[in-house]
């Protein structure tokens, strides 16, 4: 076989598992599946466009029937949603989801106490976003986080060993990778360390996703922790969100797209999505989820619920997207630019933050989304990403009336656009 | 409905736990994300309605795999998009050969070793999928498929002949 081809049947069998080892990263494919199939809806996704049009129809029907519907105040319909502007008065329509990751958001706490700069960072956020109902509405406010800052996650242990202890064989591992590939060392060796690092990758996703079977099992629902202690983060006005501490914020034990969802759902009149690097992912993936098929099945669940009054969903900067464009541009591995993004002031580092710009004025683009870069902000891990600040103004709302993320928007953030533009800060957040 | 409702909270810890591993098996099959997605939400579709049958005595991962598997099959017999090239744009595809840590093998070996994969025989390119994917012994792929071990063999045999044809 070795004279007639190429390569050996080892050699092809290295081929393909290597291949097969390969991250596709490149795609966003995570659908949640449980939100949409175990509520009963039976319908597949692909009809969610046709549906979105249902929906939007209806919609549009009842925005015009609402000026009808109202002046008959003494014939009620129940079976039409309420979909229309929230009356801030109400208290049902002034609580809030407002969602940072927690992994990166506690730290952020801690920092805050001690450099006003960051104070301001999440406080004018939330002055600017949920006090607008003024000084005498009543805030609920959520912080939702990663699996990271669960409760005992730090202890759990997976197959014997904790998260941290993963992370040790993992750095070991992958160490000796590289001396054995750069050192020419037998193939047999390289692709034993090969499998080994796919294991340990393996065993610490795993471990979360255990974790949060086991945190659910405990403390009854994933947020359950959220659930009995959240009466400490409501706020009698927004002068309150100055003296926000630490403890005020509950965290949840994750933030992905299905709890943030349930909560809005179950709980909550408005969500503002989480902001950062590690809930970006997340955010990243809903944003699409949003803009794509799914969206109106969400949309009708939602509607179907709890009053939701609004979604305000945010592109947040891709930060894996960013760091592989950063990782192809700059010649160097994806593992490299995670490295050397950890508190490094080198000129690698720099060239890191003009991609970064590069990487941005590609979303501008894509995203047709005012935004300016106020200055840079070096986060309690040390990783410095610019600080925007984005603007979405109606005129520019409008242009994306095709888009059904838009018309989500346009349908249930109608009070949020009657000022000149709706605006929002966060640390690495471009939100509209 | 019901059973549904009964099991929802079973469900969707198989769900977190899998998630990721069936999204890679159904990209890994079918080499377009659209599809790949269909297949994705009709495998737990099925999972879901017919979870009342699931033998808990067998491995739940494996019986998942062989409702994917046979979810794909007849998405085969319906479906038009056969050929659909699975990255939207050139850089995708090279971020992900790019990311096969070993480089020892030159990159554009990998390039036709994955065109070759796409084109192989439906019934070589599962075996091959399931035996490298998850690291399968042939028998664990005998189990899912519900084929002989024998079958498995001579059909990873052929397989290979075939890329090693492509490769040469």
């Amino acid at each position: 076989m070795m004279g007639k081809y190429k390569y050996s049947e080892l050699e092809l069998e290295y081929m393909l598992n290597s291949l097969f080892q390969a991250e596709f990263k490149v795609f966003s494919f995570n659908i949640p599946v449980n939100e949409n199939f175990t509520n009963g809806s039976k319908k597949h996704y692909r009809y969610s466009l046709i549906a979105a049009a249902c929906i939007f129809c209806t919609l549009f029907a009842v925005l015009l029937l609402t000026p009808f519907l109202l002046k008959n105040t003494n014939d009620p319909s129940p079976s039409i949603p309420d979909i229309s502007t929230p009356d801030p008065d109400q208290e049902e329509n002034r609580k809030i989801v407002y969602g940072v990751d927690s992994f990166n958001g506690i730290q952020k706490f801690e920092v805050a106490r001690e450099t006003a700069d960051h104070t301001m960072n999440i406080s004018q956020a939330l002055k600017n976003e949920i006090g607008r109902y003024g000084d005498n509405a009543y805030y609920r406010v959520i912080i939702a986080g990663s699996v990271f800052s669960g409760k005992d996650f730090w202890d759990y242990k997976y197959e014997g060993y904790t998260y941290s202890e993963y992370q040790e064989f993992y750095k070991e591992a992958r160490a000796k990778y590289h001396e054995y590939a750069n050192n020419n060392a037998p193939e047999e060796l390289i692709k034993q360390l090969n499998y080994e690092l796919n294991r340990l990758n393996n065993c610490m996703e795993k471990l979360c996703a255990e974790y949060e079977i086991y945190y659910k099992e405990k403390y009854g629902t994933i947020y359950g922790y959220l659930e009995s202690h959240y009466s400490f983060v409501d706020f009698e006005k927004p002068a309150d969100f100055d003296n926000i501490s630490l403890e005020d914020y509950h965290m949840l034990a994750t933030a992905s797209y299905d709890t943030v969802i349930e909560l809005a759902k179950d709980n909550f009149s408005i969500l503002l999505a989480p902001a950062s690097q590690k809930t970006a992912v997340n955010i990243t993936e809903m944003d699409e989820f949003l803009a794509k098929k799914l969206s109106p099945r969400i949309m009708r669940d939602l509607i179907r619920g709890d009053p939701v009054d609004a979604i305000i969903t945010v592109a947040v900067n891709d930060i894996e997207s960013f760091n592989e464009a950063a990782a192809n541009a700059l010649g160097v591995s994806y593992d490299e630019i995670i490295q050397n993004s950890l508190g490094n002031q080198s000129e690698f580092y720099k060239k890191r933050n003009n991609i970064y710009i590069d990487y941005l004025n590609g979303l501008k683009n894509d995203l047709m989304c005012e935004y300016k870069i106020d200055h840079y902000k070096i986060d309690p891990l040390g990783s410095s990403f610019p600080y925007i600040k984005c603007t979405l103004s109606p005129d520019l709302i409008k242009n994306f009336a095709r888009d059904a993320r838009v018309a989500f928007i346009e349908n249930y953030c109608e009070w949020q656009i009657t000022d000149d533009k709706l605006q929002t800060y966060g640390g690495d957040l471009i939100s509209f | 409905m019901a059973v549904i409702v009964i099991h929802r909270e079973t469900i969707n810890k198989k769900i977190k736990l899998y998630e990721k591993d069936l999204s890679k098996l159904c990209i890994y099959l079918c080499r377009n994300t659209t599809e790949a997605e269909d297949l994705y939400q009709e495998t737990w579709l099925k999972v879901i309605r017919n979870f009342h049958k699931y033998d808990i005595d067998r491995p739940f991962e494996k019986w998942l795999y062989s409702i994917c598997i046979n979810t794909f099959k007849n998405m085969r017999k319906t479906s038009a998009r056969k050929h659909e090239f699975l990255f939207s744009t050139k850089e995708k595809e090279d971020i992900c050969i790019s990311s096969i840590p070993h480089q020892d093998i030159p990159q554009e070996d990998y390039y036709r070793l994955y065109e070759a994969i796409s084109k192989l025989p439906h019934k070589h390119k599962v075996v091959v999928v399931l035996r490298y994917f998850k690291d399968y012994s042939e028998k664990d792929v005998a189990e899912i498929l519900k084929i002989p071990v024998g079958t498995v063999k001579s059909r990873l045999n052929k397989a290979k002949k075939l890329l090693f044809e492509e490769l040469k």
